[in-house]
């Protein structure tokens, strides 16, 4: 799996899994790295389970692509991100019924293109 | 004091004088390598991987991931969300000195203040942790 790929790829998992987080990801073609911005801080340094998926994606990306750079951080302005290749943004709306379904979207931006994809999961 | 923590320290005041004399890319060379050599103090001193080890082992490979490596590998035994951290501040430090020492773009007063920002949260987090 190329790089971007495999970044895409868990991304696109996190966001399935965590509910109401952002992501940007971006290219820096002047040092090579891959940058991904993640928000809000409350989730990426307060929630232990997107702390955890944080983790395994800096582990798997270091064993997988061992001559790549990866920086995962807060936003940052002195990130360049001019050269975006995916974003994506998730929120959710828990419905009150008896067998709670969680309802919520994913907007992702691949690229130029943007797509929706709606997701019913059992709570 | 041992000599690289000494040098750790010494490039961290560095860098906050050359950003006061507006030299912003050699302030980030310094806050870079302020961080590494209080990483590669942590490995000799609470690793217990003597500096010539250290030499040794990173022989013809990447020296700077080799110490990055131990580090981290001792931070997730503690806690794997330190490691979180870590591989942040230092990729941040790494990111904005191959800016600042490779390209042939302008370093700017922000980026400097921001490398120094993360060289101390990386000095700030193996502090707290080794009790240093």
């Amino acid at each position: 799996m190329e790089v971007k790929d495999f970044i895409i790829s868990s991304l696109v998992n996190i966001s399935k899994n965590i509910f109401g987080i952002y992501f940007k990801y971006a290219y820096d073609e002047v040092t090579n790295f891959h940058i991904i911005e993640v928000s809000p801080e409350e989730i990426r340094r307060r929630d232990d389970l997107y702390m955890n998926m944080e983790y395994e994606l800096w582990e798997s990306f270091r064993n997988t692509f061992p001559n790549e750079d990866l920086l995962i951080s807060a936003p940052n302005e002195i990130n360049d991100m001019h050269n975006i290749i995916y974003e994506s943004s998730s929120s959710s709306v828990v419905y009150s019924e008896p067998d709670l379904y969680l309802n919520f979207s994913l907007i992702e931006t691949n690229s130029h293109n943007c797509f929706e994809n709606d997701y019913l999961l059992a709570a | 004091m041992p000599n690289i923590k000494a040098k750790s320290i010494e490039n961290i005041n560095a860098a906050n004088l050359l950003i006061e004399h507006k030299m912003f890319g050699a302030s980030i060379h310094c806050s870079y390598y302020s961080g590494f050599q209080l990483s590669k103090y942590v490995a000799c001193h609470h690793l217990k991987i003597s500096y010539d080890t250290q030499d040794k082992e990173s022989k013809g490979k990447d020296s700077h991931f080799y110490i990055f490596n131990l580090v981290n590998e001792d931070l997730k035994k503690k806690n794997r969300f330190y490691s979180n951290d870590y591989s942040c501040f230092f990729q941040y430090l790494k990111m904005l000195r191959r800016k600042a020492d490779y390209s042939s773009q302008i370093t700017t007063d922000k980026s400097a203040n921001e490398a120094i920002k993360y060289s101390n949260e990386l000095q700030k987090l193996l502090i707290e942790k080794y009790s240093i």
